[in-house]
């Protein structure tokens, strides 16, 4: 790389990468305008720096990024979509708890409630009850 | 007049997905962090149109933040590419020498070994032409301090590849 003369005010680098002041840039230019070996150098420090900033190559965004982030929005606390999701969530699960109440209520009510028997019970002492006995036997009892 | 979120996205979205890609060293993790910060621009869309011109530094800022943030807790996942993804900005496709491609890939080991901070600063810089003024917007630090700190990072990228960068013809 060329040497710049003792004289530039500043460096190269810093004029290219716009960290001078106006009136140190100014300066700056007209040194190199009469300077050939700091007009030099410059150009050599402008050749290095474009070097090292040039981008290197990445990946490109996956191509259903933007659908992507559309859903992520969606399902996203606070915005409308997922507000709207939520409330039919809540919804749903308000009328599931609701109909599972009330059948478990329905079970209950079924269980405390006694049985009606097909057959009408007899008193046990009642002459209907005991089965008549022929009469010999009759007596002895 | 209004600009739809299609109409932002296709601005910016390719810059910043490429930034974060750059940052993080990972397209995948920059595919999240990507949809992140447009996710929260649509949560602030309406008050963020009214931006128009900040808009570019603030969708840098949020990915910065989210960004870094993610290098920090280092739970980057490396997943093996797919093979329909190739670099989209590839400088001039074939014609890019295999020196070209040497140097880019140097240049980018020594950026990954950048600290996060510079790695930001000079990335928004350097590859993506921020001023200095939207460098510190995009990285919540003064104009002077976005300055001196592009400037350590760039003396510190051109000493640790002196050799690569001085020994090629200009």
């Amino acid at each position: 790389m060329t040497t710049p003369c003792p004289d530039r005010p500043h460096s190269a680098e810093d004029r290219i990468d716009g960290l001078l002041s106006a009136a140190d840039a100014a300066r700056y230019d007209r040194h190199i305008e009469g300077c050939a070996q700091c007009a030099d150098a410059h150009a050599a420090s402008a050749a290095m720096l474009e070097r090292l900033y040039a981008p290197f190559a990445v990946e490109p965004a996956a191509p259903d990024l933007v659908a992507r982030t559309r859903e992520a929005f969606a399902r996203r606390p606070g915005s409308p979509v997922g507000q709207i999701l939520r409330y039919a969530a809540s919804f749903a699960a308000g009328v599931l708890v609701t109909l599972a109440l009330t059948a478990i209520a329905q079970e209950e009510t079924a269980a405390h409630t006694p049985a009606e028997s097909p057959v009408t019970a007899e008193p046990v002492d009642s002459p209907a009850a005991t089965p008549s006995l022929p009469a010999p036997l009759a007596r002895i009892r | 007049m209004e600009r739809s979120f299609d109409d932002v996205y296709a601005l910016y979205g390719g810059e910043v997905h490429g930034y974060l890609a750059r940052l993080l060293g990972d397209a995948w993790a920059a595919d999240e962090v990507c949809q992140e910060t447009f996710v929260r621009y649509l949560a602030r869309e309406r008050e963020l149109i009214a931006l128009n011109g900040s808009l570019r530094p603030w969708l840098y800022r949020v990915a910065t933040n989210l960004g870094i943030d993610r290098l920090r807790r280092r739970k980057l996942r490396k997943r093996p590419p797919p093979h329909d993804r190739r670099p989209a900005d590839q400088v001039t496709g074939d014609a890019r020498s295999t020196d070209d491609a040497d140097m880019g890939d140097r240049i980018r080991t020594e950026v990954d070994a950048l600290p996060p901070p510079l790695r930001a600063t000079f990335l928004l810089r350097a590859h993506h032409g921020l001023t200095y003024a939207d460098v510190a917007r995009a990285l919540g630090i003064s104009e002077r301090a976005a300055k001196d700190r592009f400037k350590r990072t760039r003396e510190l990228l051109a000493h640790r590849l002196r050799h690569l960068l001085e020994e090629r013809p200009s």
